[in-house]
């Protein structure tokens, strides 16, 4: 894949964040993205996109099979109007002068290079599987019958406990910044089901 | 567990595994599958109970660290502590 074809025109700094990142494209914070009203389905659904009907309507399944190499390889043409619309916490953070973007870098450097691994690691165990890291996590725990799994995957279960804090500090709206958009999937599974600050 | 006093003395459960994210600590119990995150100073806390600690020595550790007085950091530490316990992520000596 030519990589100069694939990647976007970054005009200022926050759209340079996006394209470093991903997250929110490529299934490792969230299952799903919500539809807006200018959203055309049909259009949505020939162009590859698995349609969902959620809990607050019709959305499309993550991860987006355009997102390869943290690149979406449609960036230039049109997109769901999610895409273009919805900002991380760390967006917002950066866009409010919270945090520099020598920061913000950092953390989706820190963030990305854990989610790699623990991507790896579960396509290690679940091959099979597919859907969004949370959805594989699951099939993944429903699969172990022996009763000292947990303790032979320790490393692993807490690198996907280590990546769920860092989403959930850094990346995942709180629930009163959740508007129209993308549903916020803060629970990470069986491992994180009590997060304690 | 019954309360945690001044008088107790703690160290870390055995199938509790961490690792640091940042300045902070995650904290893996491996036979729940939970997981429970803790800010700077609760992670200091907790890597100081490798090995059974008297908590009144705690509390004199941490008052040499930190600019706090007594009655603070006694009140937040037996807090902490009590809630760690109450999740299974300590053990008494």
């Amino acid at each position: 894949m030519d990589n100069d074809r694939l990647t976007p025109q970054v005009t200022d700094p926050a759209q340079s964040l996006c394209v470093r990142c991903g997250l929110c494209c490529d299934g490792t914070i969230f299952d799903h993205a919500r539809l807006f009203p200018e959203d055309d389905p049909a259009r949505l659904e020939a162009g590859g996109f698995i349609m969902l009907t959620t809990k607050t309507g019709t959305g499309f399944a993550l991860p987006c099979h355009h997102h390869r190499d943290r690149l979406c390889t449609i960036y230039q043409q049109w997109r769901p109007t999610i895409c273009h619309t919805f900002r991380c916490r760390l967006l917002r953070r950066f866009d409010a002068g919270e945090i520099s973007l020598e920061e913000a870098q950092g953390i989706i450097d820190r963030t990305t290079a854990l989610a790699d691994r623990v991507w790896a690691q579960m396509r290690q165990h679940m091959a099979a599987a597919d859907g969004s890291l949370r959805q594989r996590f699951r099939a993944w725990e429903l699969s172990q019958d022996e009763p000292d799994w947990r303790r032979r995957h320790a490393a692993f279960l807490l690198d996907y406990a280590s990546l769920q804090r860092r989403l959930d500090r850094d990346f995942r709206l709180k629930p009163e910044q959740t508007e129209a958009g993308i549903a916020n999937q803060t629970e990470p599974s069986q491992v994180g089901e009590t997060d304690h600050e | 567990m019954s309360e945690i006093t001044l008088n107790s003395t703690v160290f870390r459960a055995s199938d509790v595994i961490s690792s640091p994210v940042d300045d902070e600590l995650v904290m893996m119990d491996i036979e729940q599958g939970t997981y429970y995150s803790l800010d700077r100073v609760g992670a200091d806390i907790w890597n100081r109970l490798a090995a059974p600690l008297p908590v009144a020595d705690l509390c004199a550790q941490l008052m040499q660290q930190y600019d706090v007085d007594q009655a603070t950091c006694e009140a937040d530490v037996l807090a902490v502590l009590n809630e760690m316990a109450g999740n299974g992520l300590l053990q008494r000596a």
